[in-house]
């Protein structure tokens, strides 16, 4: 990172010091001088990894979650994850299901228990909405991957499509699903 | 394939990029990072401009360390996600023991790969400790293994992990 930065710096101060002598300029400038100031280093002990540093100076964790404003893409970046371990959990206990006992019991326990028709409906609709939030955002991942939809205004319209089309999706399933 | 264009891509405007910079600039930037490299990350000693474009880009110490080819493991995951798109539907219309084997190994692997980077970002070895690191990954993995196996004997001993989702959505 750092080195981006010093490159970026030193391009700069090429260009800076070009429009400083030339003398053609159209209009009037305020001459302004820049002055470019690392910031202070602190070198790496003997055999350091960048973490030990990072401890030894008692550097806060970034992000700082604490200081840092919600924001949608950060937001949908978490849940990405969050849908992705509570789907894990899913299709575990799934394969503890199909391990230990077979599904014909189970189908029977659960008629046996009688549940009123709310109760089934979330909890499909607990694991329909994180499967397609999943999906979607997954596709849109690929995308991002593939090198499309980088810009900011792309990245946010998308992440609208994101949310909609995952509620519609669960909607969707919901009603198809008895 | 969408991988290769992306690293195609990538690779021009690197070449774009550096370009674009001033001789100059350029050389001064690989004598700081020379001196930087050899400061502290002793993982990345070749010079700049002579190291090859994945290890400069990646530029993860573990990747050089480790000598893995993440490359070809980061390709293989977007296929196995691609794929998955396609199986899960097929499964639940065609249920037939090839494509729920399919089905079963892809979800495990997803499962298995998503849960290892949360262990390598959270898990950290220096901040959580050695044993804590080896124990999520072997948890992650019992639980891949737990998954796979599940799915395999609700393919082969009962009737399908298609038909298994089918009965189980229309409770």
């Amino acid at each position: 990172m750092a080195l981006y930065l010093r490159r970026y710096f030193s391009v700069h101060r090429l260009c800076t010091a070009r429009q400083s002598m030339s003398f053609q300029m159209p209009t009037m400038h305020r001459m302004i001088t820049m002055q470019v100031k690392n910031a202070q280093e602190v070198e790496y002990k003997l055999g350091e990894t960048h973490d030990e540093k990072n401890g030894r100076l008692s550097r806060p964790m970034s992000p700082h979650l604490t200081i840092y404003k919600p924001q949608l893409t950060t937001i949908l970046s978490i849940t990405h994850r969050g849908t992705g371990v509570a789907l894990s959990g899913v299709t575990a206990g799934l394969g503890a299901l199909f391990l230990f006992t077979d599904l014909p019991t189970f189908v029977q326990f659960v008629h046996g228990l009688e549940l009123p028709s709310a109760a089934i409906m979330s909890a499909k609709g607990l694991v329909a909405f994180p499967f397609f939030y999943h999906l979607c955002n997954g596709i849109r991942h690929l995308i991002w991957d593939a090198g499309k939809c980088l810009t900011i205004k792309q990245v946010y319209s998308t992440g609208y499509g994101v949310i909609f089309g995952s509620l519609i999706l669960t909607v969707l399933s919901l009603a198809f699903s008895s | 394939m969408l991988t290769l264009k992306l690293f195609r891509q990538t690779k021009g405007s690197m070449f774009a990029a550096q370009r674009s910079i001033s001789l100059n600039a350029l050389s001064k930037c690989v004598n700081q990072f020379n001196v930087a490299s050899r400061l502290g990350n002793k993982t990345l000693t070749k010079p700049l401009l002579t190291a090859p474009m994945i290890a400069r880009f990646t530029g993860s110490t573990a990747a050089v360390k480790t000598g893995k080819n993440y490359a070809s493991l980061w390709r293989t995951e977007r296929i196995v996600s691609i794929a998955l798109m396609g199986l899960f539907p097929a499964a639940v219309l065609y249920s037939s023991p090839i494509i729920d084997t399919l089905l079963a190994g892809s979800i495990s692997l997803h499962v298995y790969w998503g849960l290892e980077a949360l262990v390598v970002d959270y898990l950290r070895v220096p901040v959580v400790g050695q044993l804590a690191n080896k124990t999520g990954h072997a948890t992650i993995a019992l639980l891949a293994v737990l998954t796979l196996a599940g799915f395999l004997q609700v393919i082969f001993v009962g009737d399908g992990l298609g038909n298994a989702i089918v009965q189980l959505w229309k409770l």
